[in-house]
């Protein structure tokens, strides 16, 4: 028994239903949320607080496209500087919230349309002008092609039937996005439990910063919610808002669209003239009430 | 992590995706699973890469977090349906599988308990020595080479009972 036993017994192999920027993404987003479970950068985000904070009101003014018609994006605080993070206790052994002990928890067979609804109403109170398509790449497994703002399960242990504080799981939607004149552009939002797999929000001091970041800002919501605000700008001139959200709940929700149809990889071309979506506009839906696995 | 070790690490990726991807499927017999355990290791891999891009262990780390993550998930309350084996079984001898088709093959290491299965690809598959795959499982030589004969033994029985 060989290793040419087992490649003739597998046969062919199917496309894999990741890639390596797809890992990238996630390992960047994995390496500066786990920066926050450790007692060293608790320790320095202590030592900032000390020196206050300051509250604002984010009105839009971040370079996106008017917000126009839309209910208020919240009011958020934000330190002194902008890549301090406030102080809160390390957990460097994240641990399921007390709400999962609750009963009637949702399934994911529940949760993945109530979601679908709350983006949708969301995004009707943030930019009702704004179209939404099936995306190309909204693919998972392979051959299952997902409707617009539908959500698919794409890793994760959870299973479909049972509770959603069972095991982890990740739970994402692409559209393809459009505005008259402007063009085409993408939207994609992705929902997790952030007691399995170290997940609060990172800071701007975070080592996984790249060079295409152009800006960067960590706030926190009056609810609790801490709201990493990033701003990117590939190679090719792709740009990206993006805000990874640590819900007080226990959910973190990532909302990202791009100026293309293509994503965010390096060497696309824009397909639209400006960016679906502000920050505060992405921030306003992933802090949305029905954004949450605890309903 | 910095510009030049993230291209070291997606180089890394694309170089062994294949192979670890064949790797995870003969372990779990699903290509969408495997795809997710891959992700999974690939996306720890990152975390961790900084430290460890450079080392010449990089490969027995990746195959080790795979292997890991991939009883993780065995153990999940609800995936308790297989038993934990103690053994580890060295490698059979081809021809005494030669009557086993390509398909019976992979049902017969489907059949076997999980960690028997991941000693049958570390070394069968990956080529790995009885050190590698037992620093790997977590056991000892001793106990790898002492357990042998009963896992060949048991992969015999099950060869037989195909005929």
């Amino acid at each position: 028994m060989d290793k040419r036993l087992f490649d003739e017994a597998m046969g062919d192999v199917p496309p894999a239903t990741f890639d390596v920027d797809g890992l990238v993404t996630r390992g960047r987003r994995a390496v500066r949320l786990r920066r926050l479970t450790s007692p060293a950068t608790a320790t320095g985000a202590a030592v900032v607080v000390v020196t206050g904070v300051v509250a604002l009101t984010l009105t839009g003014n971040d370079g996106g496209p008017a917000t126009g018609v839309g209910s208020a994006p919240p009011k958020i605080t934000t330190g002194p500087s902008q890549s301090s993070r406030p102080s809160q206790p390390s957990n460097p052994t994240p641990a399921p919230p007390a709400l999962c002990s609750r009963p009637n928890l949702e399934t994911p067979a529940q949760l993945m349309p109530r979601l679908r609804g709350a983006v949708q109403q969301a995004l009707i109170a943030q930019r009702p002008s704004l179209g939404v398509s099936p995306h190309p790449k909204a693919e998972y497994p392979t051959g299952v092609r997902h409707e617009a703002l539908e959500f698919y399960q794409v890793t994760g242990d959870v299973q479909v039937a049972e509770p959603i504080c069972s095991g982890d799981g990740y739970f994402m939607t692409m559209s393809t996005t459009s505005v008259p004149v402007e063009g085409e552009g993408t939207l994609t939002v992705i929902v997790q439990p952030d007691f399995y797999a170290d997940l609060p929000p990172g800071d701007c001091e975070s080592t996984t910063v790249t060079p295409e970041q152009t800006s960067c800002e960590l706030v926190t919501t009056p609810d609790g919610d801490t709201v990493l605000r990033t701003t990117a700008r590939m190679p090719g001139g792709v740009r990206q808002n993006r805000v990874d959200i640590d819900r007080a709940d226990g959910t973190a929700v990532m909302v990202t669209v791009e100026d293309s149809t293509g994503g965010i990889k390096p060497g696309g071309s824009p397909t639209a003239s400006a960016l679906p979506l502000t920050l505060d506009q992405l921030t306003a839906i992933g802090t949305a009430p029905g954004m949450t696995l605890f309903p | 992590m910095k510009r030049s070790e993230e291209e070291s690490y997606r180089d890394y990726v694309v170089a062994r995706t294949d192979v670890m991807r064949r790797t995870a499927y003969l372990l779990c017999r699903d290509w969408h699973t495997a795809d997710d355990l891959v992700a999974i290791t690939m996306v720890k891999l990152y975390r961790h890469w900084s430290r460890i891009g450079t080392e010449s262990s990089l490969d027995a780390y990746t195959r080790r977090t795979l292997l890991r993550t991939w009883l993780d998930e065995k153990r999940r309350p609800w995936r308790r349906h297989e038993e934990l084996a103690e053994t580890l079984p060295d490698t059979p001898d081809p021809v005494e599988f030669a009557v086993v088709s390509r398909a019976q093959l992979l049902d017969l290491l489907s059949s076997l308990p999980p960690r028997r299965r991941a000693a049958v690809v570390l070394r069968g598959y990956l080529g790995l020595s009885l050190e590698e795959t037992a620093e790997i499982l977590g056991c000892s030589v001793g106990t790898v080479k002492s357990q042998t004969a009963r896992g060949l033994d048991t992969l015999r029985a099950m060869a037989a009972g195909t005929d």
